[in-house]
């Protein structure tokens, strides 16, 4: 699938501090990308460093196909548009005028669509207000529209819902998934929310440590998140044959462990591993989140 | 680099702290005018002498002070553009690191320099104003009520108000390597101001050091026996001569404190060094800015 953003080996140090090793990062077209790590992860620093704000140490980037140091960067870099942080915003200018300016930094006629954007972002009817006595709700949704004046088709976002309130929040959720879905905008959007992120992403990027751990498409984290009854044995390959004769959906999970994803006859299972010479060691119920599948990437990363 | 530059000038049209510091500008200078005003009714004949009566020295001496005191403070604007673009050039560039608005120039992908530039072409546009706004408030107001410029050629009026804006440029632009070197908006203001006042005494300072005369003259010796006689010029003591001289010259001529002296009390030893001095002030600040500003990580 056509790329929007790829890294390779992109590294960023702060003297003795690495804050970002070696990731490589594939961002689809069209996909809400969710970067997901701790406090101090390395998601903002990714953040900034593809969206120019500051250099590498070492690795690569493309954007567009527009390799860094390449002057058509620049160009490809009118494609994008982003929330870093916080929103950047003039304090002593209402919410039009800040579109305005952004429009002439972009050299866009100023008439045009800024109604429109206004509108899609709830801050219609803010009038002679400045965005210094905004709510920081307002900022939020007013940065977004300001990252949005260009007609951007990629779009990152660096937790944007950072001190929302839930209403807040679920507009945000929904304005983005207007934005993928009406516009064909490809997101990136860092959190540390899971469960919000989950609503959301397409593909997930796991950080840890300035490492990027894991890429998974939403397909797979699901899959790895189903319910199931994860059942240790002495025997996996007897248990895989019992399964199949009861006809039950399995997945293997490890030396002599395998995740059953329907409920089972416990009485029914015990008896036939025993005529298989096999032993049931444990039965647990497991229903993992993203929550849980992330503490368990990072922990099983960092125990490795 | 135009888009940047027009963005600049929206925002100066909304921007209070610009109309403000012109209003102050004006109403500063009309009041130097207006304190001036006594110094005009002197202007009629006013050589003084004192006549000798028998045992008494006669003096007699042409009155040397300027007659038209509009010579000395047409040009005050300078030293009030000094510290005003200090003033303006931190707080109107405070918000591009203060409030992020310079992510917004680099997410859309303008260049560094042309980031730079353009934000020193916007405060370009305010110094300019500022030299305007004096230019014209000593023609308005300045004129009519000091009675104009006496004897001063209408040539070298124009040309000490092009080096005053040359100056007002070299002001700009070293404020704007300091704004936009520092990430710390209060820090790059609390530096900026500082440093105005830093190279606005330093002037002073050189004024006053290089315009000791070589020479005392001499005063009077009243003799024992009732002669008074007139006593020879000695050397003065603070007169600054050799190598220090020409270091003090040198810094008198190229820092911006200095050349605004020059041009308020229209004395330059060498005219043509002010605006070559305020040239390279220019180009060594922008080029310094640039060179810091090109490798520094945003936040």
């Amino acid at each position: 699938m056509e790329a929007v953003l790829q890294t390779y080996g992109l590294c960023k140090r702060y003297r003795r501090f690495t804050a970002l090793e070696n990731v490589n990062m594939h961002v689809p077209k069209g996909a809400i990308y969710g970067l997901v790590g701790k406090n101090g992860a390395g998601k903002t620093t990714l953040i900034r460093v593809i969206c120019g704000l500051q250099e590498p140490t070492a690795g690569d980037y493309t954007l567009y196909g527009a390799r860094l140091g390449d002057k058509a960067l620049h160009r490809a870099r009118r494609r994008m548009g982003a929330v870093v942080e916080t929103p950047s915003l003039y304090p002593d200018m209402t919410a039009e005028q800040n579109l305005k300016l952004q429009y002439r930094v972009l050299g866009l006629p100023e008439d045009r669509g800024i109604d429109g954007l206004l509108e899609l972002v709830g801050l219609s009817n803010t009038g002679k207000k400045k965005a210094g006595h905004f709510s920081l709700g307002m900022k939020q949704r007013l940065g977004i529209a300001v990252a949005l004046c260009g007609d951007p088709d990629f779009l990152v976002l660096d937790e944007p819902t950072n001190g929302l309130d839930p209403q807040g929040i679920v507009e945000m959720r929904e304005l983005i998934l207007q934005l993928n879905r009406e516009r064909q905008i490809t997101v990136l959007i860092s959190s540390h929310i899971l469960d919000e992120l989950a609503k959301l992403a397409t593909h997930y990027g796991f950080l840890d440590g300035g490492r990027l751990v894991r890429q998974v498409t939403a397909q797979e984290v699901e899959a790895a998140c189903r319910k199931c009854l994860r059942a240790t044995v002495t025997d996996a390959h007897a248990l895989c044959l019992v399964l199949d004769q009861l006809g039950l959906p399995y997945a293997v999970a490890g030396d002599n462990q395998v995740d059953i994803y329907q409920q089972v006859n416990v009485t029914q299972l015990v008896e036939a591993l025993s005529q298989k010479g096999c032993q049931l060691l444990s039965l647990k119920e497991r229903d993992e989140s993203l929550e849980s599948y992330f503490i368990n990437l990072v922990g099983g990363e960092r125990g490795e | 680099m135009s888009n940047l530059i027009s963005a600049g000038v929206y925002r100066l049209r909304y921007s209070k702290l610009f109309y403000i510091l012109l209003v102050l500008l004006v109403a500063a200078l009309t009041l130097c005018y207006m304190q001036a005003i006594p110094q005009t009714i002197s202007l009629e004949g006013s050589t003084s002498e004192v006549t000798q009566e028998e045992g008494y020295m006669t003096v007699e001496y042409a009155e040397q002070v300027s007659t038209y005191p509009l010579n000395y403070f047409f040009f005050q604007y300078v030293l009030a553009n000094l510290i005003s673009c200090g003033v303006f050039c931190s707080l109107f560039l405070g918000p591009e690191y203060g409030d992020g608005v310079l992510r917004n120039k680099l997410i859309v992908g303008r260049s560094r320099s042309q980031i730079y530039l353009g934000n020193l072409a916007v405060n370009g546009l305010y110094g300019t104003a500022a030299s305007a706004a004096g230019i014209l408030t000593g023609l308005c107001v300045g004129v009519p009520m000091l009675k104009g410029f006496g004897e001063t050629e209408p040539s070298t009026l124009v040309m000490y108000g092009i080096f005053s804006l040359i100056t007002t440029w070299a002001c700009v632009s070293l404020f704007t390597m300091v704004t936009m070197a520092v990430s710390n908006r209060a820090v790059a203001a609390a530096s900026c101001i500082v440093l105005a006042f830093a190279l606005y005494f330093l002037a002073q300072f050189l004024t006053l050091n290089l315009s000791q005369p070589e020479m005392l003259q001499g005063g009077l010796i009243f003799g024992q026996d009732g002669t008074i006689r007139m006593a020879d010029p000695a050397p003065n003591p603070s007169y600054i001569s050799g190598f220090k001289r020409q270091v003090y010259q040198f810094l008198y001529e190229l820092t911006p404190g200095g050349q605004c002296f020059q041009i308020v009390n229209m004395n330059a030893e060498t005219p043509w060094h002010l605006p070559v001095y305020a040239a390279l002030v220019i180009a060594l600040t922008t080029g310094l800015g640039l060179a810091i500003f090109q490798k520094k990580d945003v936040k």
